[in-house]
């Protein structure tokens, strides 16, 4: 399972997600170690860190912030869950709740409230995704997550052309719209 | 709150850049002076976010379906041994000497400690190699950081010190040939700086080895004043 560094760059931004599973089954377990020996991590903060690190390395990639490596993969997804998991641990040292008002004290009280302002909640557009047909889904993931442009969406769905994939992005982009709406009416009524 | 259809389109010329120099000139006044149109725009951003995090859930869940699948099979080796040997007894008496040999791999995988030993195992970064000068160790430990085990144990063994027998002893961790890794730990001198890793390690390897001789070495290290010894008190109270 040993990866070749310089392929998995390549892999990724090509889309394909199995050198993150690959990485994240032959590191799990020394970063796991490593975390609970300087941070006296759980196994389950840890792991949380660990996937976070590689979803951002998996980011940085995708968004072209992430070209080349100075260091081994495994140092710089290391250096990503070191901050990961000093963040997990901050946030749930500050996660305090008042006896009785039940208030949190901290960056969360900021995130609550942004929430409380979006039109949306995630859970809302998660919902929301799942109603829409496969092919949708999949254009949306291609774009959004995956941020591939119009030709290569065309090529990955077999479309006619970019236009016709920026066609289909734009009807799926209206489809979600209309079931983020019918899930906020049934919240009314 | 609605996002009219018509906007959609020119939300996603704006945040892709597509539009014109005028083009985006009216648009960043239209913000400025429409409200309904500067909410809409902020939903719609907070829509593609929500989408980004969506799939970015996804995939995370996928880490999680390895975590169970990586945790099973380790539960699943522990009673391994037993079930194959069972199989392999009454179905293949004639092949005594296969036999052998797929019971004393199974044993091997799955033998209790390893996983504690894995998870104890302290991370080593390797000797720092810089650019300006080169170091008797910058290639082997080149190939370390690479994680090119065959060829790190090459260039070490070209080396004949303390430091090398140390790396020695954790590329063959690394490599699971346990009792070379033992001999290189073994040759490291009192006088190393890297005696301390060097009797941990050992003390974590003999566990897989020999516990007996394991369990007494992590009790001697918990004992001294070695930086490892809440560690070892740590893994002496989880066996």
């Amino acid at each position: 399972m040993e990866l070749k560094q310089n392929d998995i760059i390549h892999q990724i931004k090509k889309g394909d997600e199995k050198p993150l599973f690959d990485l994240y089954k032959l590191h799990r377990d020394e970063f796991v170690a490593w975390c609970a020996q300087q941070f006296g991590a759980t196994k389950e903060q840890a792991q949380d860190a660990f996937q976070d690190a590689l979803l951002d390395f998996n980011d940085n990639i995708i968004k072209g912030k992430l070209v080349e490596l100075t260091s081994s993969v495994k140092t710089y997804v290391f250096k990503i869950g070191k901050f990961k998991i000093i963040n997990i641990l901050k946030k749930e040292k500050r996660l305090t709740y008042h006896d009785n008002l039940q208030m949190i004290k901290g960056e969360e009280f900021e995130d609550f409230m942004d929430d409380e302002n979006n039109a949306y909640t995630q859970e809302q557009i998660s919902n929301a995704i799942t109603q829409l047909p496969e092919d949708c889904q999949e254009v949306l993931q291609l774009h959004y997550f995956k941020e591939y442009d119009m030709d290569s969406i065309a090529r990955e769905m077999n479309y006619k052309n970019a236009d016709t994939a920026k066609s289909k992005k734009s009807i799926c982009m209206k489809k979600l719209l209309v079931e983020l709406n019918k899930l906020k009416m049934v919240l009314i009524f | 709150m609605n996002i009219p259809e018509e906007h959609i389109d020119l939300f996603e010329a704006y945040l892709r850049n597509t539009l014109s120099e005028k083009e985006v000139l009216e648009f960043d006044a239209r913000l400025v002076y429409d409200s309904e149109f500067a909410k809409s725009f902020s939903d719609y951003q907070q829509i593609e976010k929500g989408i980004n995090q969506h799939f970015r859930n996804k995939l995370k869940q996928n880490f999680q379906k390895i975590d169970e699948e990586l945790d099973s099979k380790r539960s699943l080796s522990k009673v391994k041994p037993v079930r194959q040997k069972n199989k392999l007894v009454i179905m293949f008496s004639i092949a005594a000497a296969a036999v052998l040999i797929l019971f004393v791999l199974n044993l091997s995988s799955s033998n209790p400690y390893e996983y504690l030993v894995a998870q104890n195992w302290p991370q080593e970064e390797g000797l720092p190699v810089k650019m300006s000068t080169k170091g008797k160790y910058d290639d082997a430990m080149n190939a370390y950081k690479l994680k090119e085990w065959d060829k790190a144990e090459e260039l070490l063994s070209e080396l004949d010190s303390d430091t090398a027998n140390y790396f020695l002893g954790v590329v063959n961790y690394h490599q699971q040939e346990f009792e070379n890794a033992l001999d290189y730990f073994e040759k490291v001198a009192e006088s190393s700086v890297f005696i301390k890793e060097s009797d941990f390690r050992l003390a974590l390897i003999l566990l897989i080895e020999e516990p007996k001789k394991g369990k007494k070495k992590l009790l001697e290290i918990s004992k001294s004043n070695s930086a490892f010894s809440e560690q070892a008190k740590m893994i002496l109270k989880k066996l």
